[in-house]
């Protein structure tokens, strides 16, 4: 079972914003304001639970900027609707997601 | 400096000699990454195209082609130099063998002393050289610049894969299974930040690695 910590639903929230995209990283760790350190963990966590799935970045378009291979994730059909249910919960349990100022608000 | 190039039969020494000087005019206090005088690079590119079989002509150009169009008066080396610079802008046609040559010989120097340029730029024309000189070498018949040029770039790329010592040593405590994925991962996100995002990306991934331990194992 996976354990559904505040930072969880924030990363799954940034997933579900456009869920066909695929997003690396740096890039969640942006959209989601979480360190590095922390996102890292919980992507590995999703993705052997299944609701995540990761590739390398076609060699055209890295190669293309000059810069090396990125690892992509985005939500599997499964995990999308499990993310949005489990966002569902915890927002009927008075939690909230969607950016840190009001997760914040929403924990106290 | 160009001895070597004017003891050659094949070649015309005075005439060779006018067109270094004045290479050597106009590159004056002029460095290359490397630090060394930026003459050396024409230089080089020169002695590589004589190497090749170019005639004296194809050798005065390769000396001036890093100058200013109008820097020479011959019209046999203006034309060569002009097919180059119409090869860099990407103008279609068909360029005739010795702008190939010389734009093959210029490369190949580029290449032997590209571990001084940024790696993204090491990149990017290691890939170019693979994808489009190297063939472009064979169908010339210049086997050796052909095959160097290979070793080059494969070389230059296997040192841009590599991850940064700093990455490999963190990724020393993940299960070896996971290692180089996790690795090469990190290796592609660093790679598009200044030192100071460098920095606090390695602070945090070293914060969050027991955290990371936990998800790989459980």
């Amino acid at each position: 079972m996976l354990r559904m910590t505040l930072q969880t639903r924030l990363l799954l929230g940034a997933l579900l914003v456009e869920p066909d995209r695929e997003r690396y990283g740096l890039e969640l760790r942006d959209l989601v304001g979480l360190a590095t350190g922390t996102i890292y963990p919980i992507l590995a966590r999703l993705e052997k639970a299944g609701w995540v799935a990761s590739t390398w970045e076609d060699p055209a378009v890295h190669e293309a900027e000059g810069r090396p291979r990125r690892r992509l994730y985005r939500l599997t059909p499964d995990g999308a609707a499990r993310a949005e249910a489990a966002i569902a919960d915890a927002e009927r349990d008075g939690h909230r997601t969607l950016s840190w100022g009001t997760a914040e608000r929403g924990l106290t | 400096m160009i001895t070597h190039l004017l003891t050659r039969p094949h070649l015309d020494a005075p005439t060779i000699d006018r067109a270094y000087r004045l290479a050597h005019q106009h590159h004056e206090g002029q460095l290359r990454r490397s630090g060394d005088p930026y003459i050396t690079h024409p230089v080089e590119v020169a002695t590589i195209v004589a190497d090749a079989g170019g005639d004296t002509t194809l050798v005065c150009a390769a000396l001036l082609h890093d100058c200013p169009p109008g820097t020479t008066s011959d019209p046999d080396v203006t034309a060569i130099l002009t097919g180059l610079q119409r090869l860099s802008d990407g103008v279609p046609e068909r360029p005739q063998p010795d702008v190939l040559l010389l734009k093959l010989a210029d490369r190949l120097h580029n290449m032997r002393t590209i571990e001084h340029v940024l790696p993204g730029t090491q990149r990017e024309k290691s890939v170019e050289t693979l994808r489009a000189l190297v063939p472009l070498a064979y169908r010339l018949g210049v086997r050796d610049i052909a095959s160097e040029l290979s070793l080059l770039a494969r070389a230059a790329l296997r040192r841009a894969e590599r991850a940064p010592w700093v990455l490999r040593g963190v990724g020393m405590v993940l299960p070896a299974g996971e290692r180089e994925r996790w690795v090469a991962e990190w290796a592609g996100e660093m790679a598009v930040l200044g030192w100071w995002g460098r920095c606090r990306f390695v602070a945090a991934l070293v914060i969050g690695l027991p955290r990371l331990l936990v998800a790989l194992r459980s």
